[in-house]
This record gives structure tokens, sequence and C-alpha cells, in this order.
């Protein structure tokens, strides 16, 4: 095996939602046991581009590979797991039940689905409420439930929409050390986020803002572009420098 | 096979919400009993009043009329005016309260009865008895049907397929709404499932439950209010699942067009209830021609002509085939339009 294959290649990556273009260009490279952050405020097309990468929606320009092989490809759906923004759970079926659908989809025997599902749902400590519906489950159980609905299968490609909204910080501790796990188990993860210490935490970043990359580098790399020294400064002065170059145009 | 595990996934979610079940079941049974109760017992007796105090009506009037007795003209307007009558008497005059085409008839009937018994009355004798030989209704043959068919038994094979499919397209549509809207859609379709595995999966899961509501209502209509529904059960149950299957593919399809629940419902007027005109309530024969054309665009006109068919006429598979065939290409046409639809979201 090449070493330096990429898991995820996205290249000039263009979308539109009628005459308004929400991606214009954009490139995505993840290496294997890699974890990419997506950062960019509420609407600058986070969930627009890992659609886009999913091929759950249709590009209107360049071109996605995953594992070498061009997207959209039925086979490497399978492959991928994916926490959507929305809880996207089913409200009337229990949280176990749940699971066993997403892993049968992804084409696992009903048993082998179970009993991954009971390890997953025992290590997010849902465990105890596997045979609860979920319309019963609070919001934190929901967010818990609906990782472990991307994890299942245990898929090489991982992708994260804003998986810590709304949760408290015990949970979002939970879920880190749970990514860094699988991180090197050597699976490939993107988490879009808009929370600067939880972009701390990883390899590599992207900022994102209407729709361009307008940073990309490691965290630390990132900090040492401003004098604070934090990212969040980083953040604000590259949206800033961004803006008034748009200005000038 | 994804099929089933899609198919597998419903049943357990509609099996687990008791409200989805009683709707499903429960309500067929309250409909039909309610319509039994309005179109069997409709009013067959009109209420006449006759100025007179010496009249004494025949059985034959009896059997069409309830005659009350009055003694002056204005006791007869009063009466009608407060709907204690339909029509009155008053020697030469006829007179009806006419708001009610149905009552009206009924009325008329009665004062046809009345003129012809005062005519045979003025009749010598002889004459009269033969007039009378000659006023009786000939033996009928009832070429399908019998003699006890209201209007209930006609129309109750026609809401049976209306019911199937109004509740089908209902519930089938607001499923796959709320997998857009939850966003469940966007996860599943993250998997090998194809676009057409799903909505087959939606076909079989719901193809169940319209086949359990065909066993319930034919139960129902058959031993509970003992109507006739014909010995064809299977050649039924085939033209309600393919009822069925219209109608899923038209709420699949229709539910991409909402954004939420009332959007959908927006569609009754719009695809439900025109249906329910042209299933057979209401005879087309002498409508203009363009509504007869208009009907053959909706897939229950050809539902409902088979199951009135096949439940009251004793047609057989063959007589209806041609109904399945046309309920079977607007099935295909909406399922291949809706995996197309489907293509937003996964062009694979
Ligand atoms: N289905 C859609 N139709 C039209 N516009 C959309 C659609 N989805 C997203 N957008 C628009 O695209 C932009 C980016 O949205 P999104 O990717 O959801 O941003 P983020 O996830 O970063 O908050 C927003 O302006 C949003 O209004
Ligand atoms: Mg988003």
């Amino acid at each position: 095996m090449e070493q330096f294959v990429q898991t995820i290649t996205a290249k000039g990556i263009v979308k539109r939602f009628g005459s308004e273009e929400v991606l214009s260009g954009v490139n995505v490279a993840v290496q294997p046991g890699e974890i990419l952050g997506v950062l960019g405020p509420s609407g600058a097309g986070k969930t627009t581009l890992v659609k886009c990468i999913l091929g759950t929606l249709k590009l209107d320009g360049g071109t996605v590979e995953i594992q070498g092989t061009h997207m959209p490809n039925l086979r490497l759906m399978d492959r991928i797991g994916y926490m959507a923004q929305q809880d996207a759970l089913y409200d009337d079926l229990t949280g176990l039940q749940n699971l066993v659908f997403f892993a049968q989809l992804k084409g696992m025997s009903k048993r082998a689905a179970a009993e991954q599902a009971h390890s997953l749902l025992k290590l997010v400590e849902l465990d105890r409420d596997e045979n609860k519906k979920v319309v019963n489950y609070s919001g934190g159980m929901k967010r818990r439930l609906s990782l472990t609905a991307a994890l299942i299968g245990d898929p090489d490609v991982i992708v994260l929409d804003e998986p810590t909204v709304g949760i408290d910080p015990v949970l979002r501790e939970l879920f880190w050390d749970e990514f860094k796990r699988l991180q090197r188990l050597g699976r490939s993860i993107i988490v879009t986020t808009h929370v600067m210490d939880e972009a701390e935490k990883c390899d590599r970043l992207i900022l994102l803002r209407s729709g361009s990359i307008i940073e990309d580098g490691t965290p630390n790399e990132l900090k040492a572009k401003t004098e604070i020294g934090t990212l969040e400064a980083a953040y604000i002065t590259s949206a800033k420098r961004r803006g008034e170059e748009g200005g000038k145009q | 096979m994804k099929i089933f595990v899609i198919a597998g996934r419903l049943i357990r979610q509609i099996a687990g919400d008791k409200r989805t079940l009683v709707v499903m079941l429960i309500a067929p049974m309250l409909i039909m009993s309610l319509l039994y109760f309005l179109l069997g017992n409709g009013v067959s007796i009109a209420k006449i009043d006759i100025v007179s105090d010496d009249y004494v009506a025949s059985d034959a009037m009896l059997d069409i009329a309830d005659v009350t007795l009055v003694s002056t003209e204005q006791e007869a307007i009063d009466r009608l005016n407060d709907g204690m009558s339909d029509g009155y008497i008053f020697d030469d005059q006829f007179v009806v309260e006419g708001s009610d085409p149905s009552l009206t008839a009924l009325s008329k009937r009665a004062f046809m009865q009345y003129a012809q018994e005062k005519n045979f009355a003025n009749m010598p004798p002889q004459f009269a008895a033969q007039s009378k030989d000659m006023m009786q209704m000939p033996d009928v043959v009832y070429y399908h049907g019998s003699a006890d068919f209201d209007q209930f038994d006609f129309l109750a094979a026609s809401m049976m397929g209306f019911i199937i499919f109004f509740l089908v397209f209902l519930l089938a549509g607001i499923a796959f709404l709320r997998e857009r809207i939850s966003g469940t859609l966007d996860r599943i379709l993250v998997s090998s499932l194809r676009r057409s595995h799903l909505v087959a999966g939606y076909f079989l899961g719901f193809g169940v439950f319209a086949a359990l509501q065909t066993v319930v209502i034919q139960m129902f209509l058959t031993y509970v209010l003992k109507i006739h529904t014909g010995t064809n059960v299977p050649l039924v149950m085939l033209i309600n699942l393919t009822i069925a299957g219209t109608s899923l593919a038209m709420g699949t399809l229709f539910s991409a067009f909402a954004r939420n629940e009332f959007q959908l419902f927006q569609f009754i007027p719009i695809v439900i209830i025109p249906q329910m005109m042209f299933c057979g309530l209401i005879s087309l024969r002498e409508t203009p021609q363009w509504v007869q054309y208009l009907s053959k665009i909706f897939p229950l006109t050809y539902g409902a002509d088979a199951l009135r068919n096949v439940m009251l006429r004793g047609a057989g598979f063959g007589d209806v085939l041609s109904d399945l065939l046309i309920m079977l290409g607007f099935t295909v046409l909406f399922f291949t339009l809706n995996i197309q639809v489907l293509k937003k979201y996964r062009s694979l």
C-alpha cells in the first residue's frame, strides 16, 4: 500500500443554490488517521461542504475521491459514517432499533449489528436506555445516539457535522476522547465546528468563510499568524483581512 | 435485502404507534358505519297532510307516505312551515315544501297515489278494477344486485377504495416527508442503499398495512354491516393493494414538494377531493364530456370501478385487468418520477 494515499481528496468543489454560490472552488484533503476541522461561522457553507463530500448533494463543479475512487460510488458509501447536524433519528423506534437499522443498511447482518450496537451504546453510556424510544431521550442522549449511528459499521471515513453543539462539557470531553481513539485506529475524520477550543484539538484546520477557504494549516500555524497567539484571534483577523480585500475589489 | 430492512422498520414504526394503528384500522370502520346509517336508512316515506275529515289512507298509500289529517288549510301551512310535513293536499291543490329534491320526489309519489285513488273512486267499479290491474308493477329480474340493495351497498365498494387511497397517501406521504425533514433521508443515503430500493421498501411496508386494512374493512362490511361484498376476496385484496400502491407512489412523490406536514395537507383539495368525487360517489353519466375526460386522469376512478364490478356485479380477474393495468401504469410513472426527484439527495 502507498503510504501517502489520501483518504479524501476533494478538488475545486462548487455548489450553487439557485443563483447563490455557496461553495466556490473548495479543496479538501484528509489522510488516514487525521482529524480535519472545518471552522466557520454559521452560514459559511460547512454543512453544504460535507454533504458535497458525502455525495448527498449534487456538485456544480469539482470532484471528490474517497480511497482513490471517484465519488459518488455506492459501495464506498458503506465505508462512510455520517453524523448530521440534526439528530436524524427515528423518534418512534428505540435507540437500539435505530442503530440496528442503520447498520443493516450498511450491509451488516442483524446479529452483528446488534452486537456492535450494544458495545457502542455502552461506550456513550446509553446501554441502560437502549430499549427506550428515542422520543423519550433528552437532547444530550440524542446527540450520543446520533454519534453511535455514525460509528456503527466501523467506517473508515467519519464525517461529523457540529457534533458537540448543545451538549455539556463532560459529554464533549467524552466525544473528543472517542474521536482521538478512532484517529489512532487510522480513521479519517472531518469535524465541522464553530467552537474555538474544539478546533485546537484537530490536526489540521480549514477556515471557511462565504464559501471559500481563507486559511489552511495546523492550529499552531494559524495561531502563529497573529500577535495574540490564539485561534480565536487568528480566525477574527483572517476573516477581517479577507473582508477588507473583498471591500477593495 | 435492504428493501426488507426499510419495510421492517416502517412496520415496526407503525405497529408501535397506537394512533396510526387506530387511524388505519378503526377509522375505516367508523366511516363505514356512519355512511351505513346515513345512506342505508335514508328517508323513504313522505310526510303528507290532507285537509279532510273522512279520508282513509289505503295500504298502498301507507307504504309511501305518513298521512296526517288536518282540519284547515292554515293548519296545514303552519305545519309545513314548522317542518312537520313535506307537503299537503287541499281539494285539488297539491302543495310541496320543495327545498329538498328527494323529499319532493317522495311527496309527488304520494300525490300521484292520492290522485289515482280518487280517479278510481269516481269510475264504475269494474273499470276501476281493470285499471288497477294495469297499474301493477311487472316482475323485475335483477341482472346484478338484488331488490334489497340500497345506496350504501353501491357506495361501500367505492368508499373502501377511497379510504385506503386516502389513508395510505397521508401516512406514507408524511412518513417520507419526515424522512426528509428530520435528516434521516441523508443518513440512510450514506450507505449502499439504492434509491429504488428505498421506495420499494416503502411499498412493501405500507402494502402490509393496506392488506390488513382490506381484511378489516371487508370483514366489517360482510359480518357486521352485512352488506354485499361479493365472494372474490382475493381479487378485492389485489385491487386494494394496487390502489394502495398508486396512492403510496403519489404520496411519497408529492411529499417532495412540501416543506412540512401542513404543506402536504394542502395537496388534499387538489389530489384527494377530486378522486373522491370521481370514484363513483356521484354518477358522471349526465356530466359534460370534459368532466368525464377529467375523471380519467385520476387513478382511483379505475380502482373504484374495479371494486364495484367485483363486489357488486361478480366480475372476475379478466374483467378488471384493464383497470388494474392502468393503475399499475400510474404507479410506475409516479415511482419513476420519485426516484428522479430523489436524485437531488444523491445522484446514484
Ligand atoms: N437546500 C438549500 N437551498 C438553498 N440554500 C441553501 C440550502 N442549504 C443551504 N443553503 C444556503 O447555503 C449557505 C450555507 O449553508 P450551510 O452549509 O448550512 O452553512 P453552515 O453549515 O456553515 O452553517 C446558507 O446561506 C444557506 O442559506
Ligand atoms: Mg451547518
